[in-house]
């Protein structure tokens, strides 16, 4: 890969890849840091790694480093900073963008993760089994259930909306 | 495989009967059965012995198939075919029963819809900030074949340019006329202090020097310890022939104490094309002693030609050959001289005298490269 064509990536994809982590763990901060070590990963491996395949290795470098973070984040943070609202239908909701937002943060990072690459890249099931390391039915399975999930969270507040 | 005899036909039949014998094989048993006719028939009762699948076919296969025109799915099955419906996974024909099955059910819709919204939409107000600082500059690579050649063509072009103007035109004088007149006669002649002691100079023979014009003169510098003011002694134009072609006409009266040339020194010079330079120097007879007058008188085309060897055989065991670089180095010294400038392309050798390193050095910026081995 060509410094143009790095460049071009940067163009191309560092939104989206923004848009993935910052869904998936929601920090700012954080979620610009795994972009910019991402996109150095791309830039040091940037002669074995061609254009074309540089949008999926974006994606699986930022989606593993982002787990290693999340882990790291779990082992470090104290019990009492656990986000117990997390699995609470108390909260109140606005419109139905933040009821699809709070939908999506209550699923498993893997469910989480698998349905934002389906959703907001359109990657087919076997793209993101090479991006998680997942084989394609597991990916279904998991799609299938974070939908699942989704919709019973929907309907159990259509009621309150 | 050992050769088929009667205590393991059996095996070889059996592979035979299964197909797994090979062709030469085969041939092999063909001969043994053919020597042994109670055998080949214990072949043919073998052979009726394996079952052969018959041909009959389950009628209802259809009716064993799941349909989706299911008119009374499954709840559990009809979030499976919703969700396929999301993903897109469905087939044109599924799609068209999906449908008909959500017309007539508001429920059905109702989960549908549901479903639907779990697909979601990209945010695309967030975007990264700091795009610039993710991006990378392009390495400036320099060719160096391409430096050396601009050098090369630089020094090259600046070289000549330096020696059009700093060498005058062959039609020009080079050396002022005075200084072509000075040569061989000498003006100055120290004077002793007692005349009468000094003796004409013993003139030896001397031999007119034909400088072959390539315009040299020769500076030769004989300074007398008493003293007095040194003399030159400079070749001189065809000129000066007449006057001082022969030392002997035009004794030179050196003091006593002149003994020593101190510093011989040739320089290029010009002359006008075809001139004769002569140069001559005498050194007188030291009165009081038997010796006669010393004289000293040479060659000085000779004589320069023997310094500019030695010089260049000196150059040459110092470095062995000309590079480009020596030319480069000119250049710029040129270029330096002319505009006045801090230029200069400096090299640094190893021990075995390799180029090593390379630097381009100005006022304004350095740029220096290693060398590949």
């Amino acid at each position: 890969m060509t410094t143009e064509e790095y460049n071009k990536c940067v163009d191309d994809y560092s939104d989206n890849l923004y848009r993935f982590i910052l869904k998936n763990i929601r920090d700012q901060e954080k979620a610009r840091d795994i972009v910019q070590d991402t996109f150095e990963k791309l830039w040091v491996k940037a002669e074995g790694v061609s254009y074309t395949k540089a949008r999926s290795y974006l994606f699986s470098a930022a989606y593993h480093t982002m787990i290693d973070a999340i882990r790291k984040e779990k082992r470090m943070k104290p019990l009492e900073d656990v986000d117990h609202n997390r699995y609470s239908y108390e909260d109140s909701y606005r419109g139905l963008n933040e009821v699809l937002e709070q939908a999506l943060n209550k699923l498993p990072e893997i469910q989480r993760s698998v349905l934002l690459l389906r959703d907001y890249e359109g990657y087919a099931y076997q793209e993101i089994g090479e991006i998680t390391g997942l084989n394609e039915s597991q990916v279904k399975v998991y799609i299938y259930r974070a939908r699942l999930s989704m919709k019973k969270f929907i309907g159990s507040l259509e009621a309150v909306l | 495989m050992e050769k088929i005899n009667t205590n393991n036909y059996e095996a070889y039949m059996m592979d035979y009967l299964e197909g797994q014998l090979p062709p030469e094989q085969v041939k092999e048993l063909e001969h043994f059965l053919d020597s042994n006719p109670g055998l080949r028939e214990e072949m043919k009762e073998l052979e009726q012995m394996y079952l052969v699948p018959s041909e009959e076919s389950y009628d209802d296969k259809d009716g064993l198939k799941k349909q989706l025109t299911l008119d009374e799915p499954g709840y559990s099955h009809f979030d499976e075919l919703c969700i396929s419906r999301v993903e897109g996974t469905l087939t044109r024909s599924q799609v068209e029963i999906f449908d008909r099955m959500l017309k007539g059910s508001a429920e059905r819709q109702k989960i549908y819809r549901q479903y639907a919204l779990t697909r979601l939409q990209p945010d695309l107000s967030a975007r990264y900030p700091d795009k610039a600082s993710l991006k990378k500059k392009r390495p400036k690579v320099l060719s160096m074949w391409g430096v050396y050649s601009a050098f090369s063509l630089a020094a090259s072009v600046v070289l000549l340019v330096t020696l059009y103007v700093l060498l005058p035109s062959p039609h020009e004088p080079a050396i002022p006329s005075h200084t072509t007149n000075a040569a061989i006669n000498v003006r100055e002649v120290p004077v002793a202090e007692d005349q009468s002691a000094t003796n004409p100079v013993d003139v030896a023979a001397t031999i007119p020097l034909k400088i072959d014009h390539k315009k040299l003169s020769s500076q030769l510098i004989v300074e007398g310890n008493s003293g007095r003011s040194p003399f030159q002694k400079v070749a001189g134009s065809k000129a000066d022939h007449s006057e001082a072609g022969r030392i002997g006409e035009n004794p030179i009266e050196a003091d006593r104490s002149l003994a020593s040339v101190q510093h011989l020194e040739p320089q290029l010079g010009i002359d006008a094309p075809g001139s004769f330079a002569y140069a001559g120097l005498a050194v007188p007879h030291m009165p009081g002693t038997k010796q006669p007058a010393s004289r000293i008188e040479f060659d000085t085309y000779q004589k320069l030609d023997r310094f500019l060897e030695r010089r260049v055989n000196h150059a040459l065991q110092q470095r062995p050959e000309f590079s480009i670089w020596d030319i480069a180095g000119a250049g710029l010294k040129g270029i330096s001289r002319i505009t006045g400038k801090e230029l200069a392309l400096e090299r640094r050798y190893n021990q075995q005298g390799e180029l090593q390193t390379l630097a381009f050095k100005t006022e304004n910026f350095s740029l220096s490269t290693k060398i590949k081995e």
